[in-house]
């Protein structure tokens, strides 16, 4: 009777070994981990523009008592007088050199499109037109837009030279 | 006298020592792709000449949306899915797991460099006992074969005349433990 007792108690104190020692080890939990990723972006030129030729509405003559108009088509380079004016050499349409990423289409607009020309006499008022505001460029990247425009002469307008600016602005 | 099973006792005892410390090698916590989406990628973007800007990559919509002097023509946009998940072992007590991310991503073409700040994050998925609140640092409390899936985006700032090129870098997540 004696031995049966102590075998039982020897048997008990593993097991109570066993659920101590779960107790402590079992909060001691996973490892960090860590996974990465790419991040990427291309990114394309940057349109830049550049003045080739400037836009000039050449001689203009006349008798001046009427109000004229001086018209340059942008996209054909023709002319055209009206009113006053009797006659209009050398006019040329302004010229513009975009470039920027192959066969992207671009937007071309004037930072004001009606422009005031200053001179001896009272000032003349011309408006804008482009040849192409959407000109895709070509697989070279490279795109030219003209410019032309509406010259308004007035009456009795002081013979003289005349000029003024203007800003051609291009993005995609 | 001396009892003829006692040296048998001793090493029953002794192997129940040995195993215990396996009991310890639970609650593994993962870092994964839980699909192929594995890039946050802002497609294909143009800047200005004089004008900085910036790509907003959203991890809720997985698009782009532009300010300033960038533009965006597309390409592939996505923002990365990523998975932090308990496996299914250990204990069913909540684990609370923190969640980092890099605070910024440098991208790079060799030449140039543009920075990606602040990352941004979106909850998709999850069965947590804990929510995540999808910040960098933040926590998630897991049991036992939970997770949660999460989306990273972000803002990138382009300088005036960025040049061109294809900019890559990394973002790289971690979970603790």
């Amino acid at each position: 009777m004696m031995q049966t007792s102590l075998s039982k108690t020897f048997l008990a104190l593993p097991l109570l070994a066993l659920a101590g020692a779960a107790l402590v080890l079992a909060p001691a939990t996973g490892h960090a981990a860590s996974v990465g990723a790419t991040a990427s972006v291309t990114i394309q030129k940057v349109v830049g523009i550049t003045k080739a030729k400037d836009l000039a509405f050449g001689t203009l003559s006349g008798t001046f008592t009427d109000i004229g108009t001086a018209n340059i088509n942008a996209v054909s380079g023709g002319f055209s007088i009206t009113g006053g004016v009797a006659t209009m050499t050398g006019p040329a349409r302004g010229e513009f050199d975009i470039t920027g990423e192959p066969n992207v289409a671009v937007s071309v607009s004037f930072q004001d499109p009606t422009i005031k020309l200053s001179g001896p006499g009272s000032f003349m008022e011309a408006d804008l037109t482009l040849s192409n505001a959407s000109p895709t460029l070509d697989g070279s990247g490279d795109a030219k837009v003209y410019v032309g425009g509406l010259l308004t002469i007035g009456a009795s307008q002081v013979s003289g030279p005349y000029s003024g600016s203007f800003t051609v602005i291009a993005n995609y | 006298m001396d009892h003829p099973y006692r040296p048998l006792r001793g090493l029953a005892f002794l192997a129940f020592l040995v195993l215990v410390p396996g009991l310890a090698n639970a609650q593994t916590v993962f870092a994964s792709f839980p699909t192929s989406e594995s890039t946050l990628s802002f497609g294909i973007l143009a800047g200005d000449a004089d004008l900085a800007g910036t790509a907003i990559l959203s991890p809720s919509t997985q698009s782009v949306t532009v300010t300033g002097g960038t533009f965006s023509f597309g390409g592939t946009v996505s923002a990365p899915l990523f998975r932090v998940s308990r496996d299914g072992s250990g204990g069913n007590n909540p684990l609370s797991v923190t969640i980092s991310w890099n605070s910024s991503i440098i991208v790079s073409n060799g030449a140039q460099t543009a920075t990606v700040n602040p990352i941004t994050c979106h909850v998709v998925a999850s069965n947590a006992n804990d929510a995540f609140n999808c910040t960098n640092g933040g926590t998630v409390g897991l049991r036992r074969d939970q997770f949660v899936d999460f989306r990273l985006g972000g803002t990138l700032s382009l300088a005036a005349n960025q040049a061109a090129g294809a900019y890559t870098g990394t973002l790289t997540v971690t979970t603790n433990p």
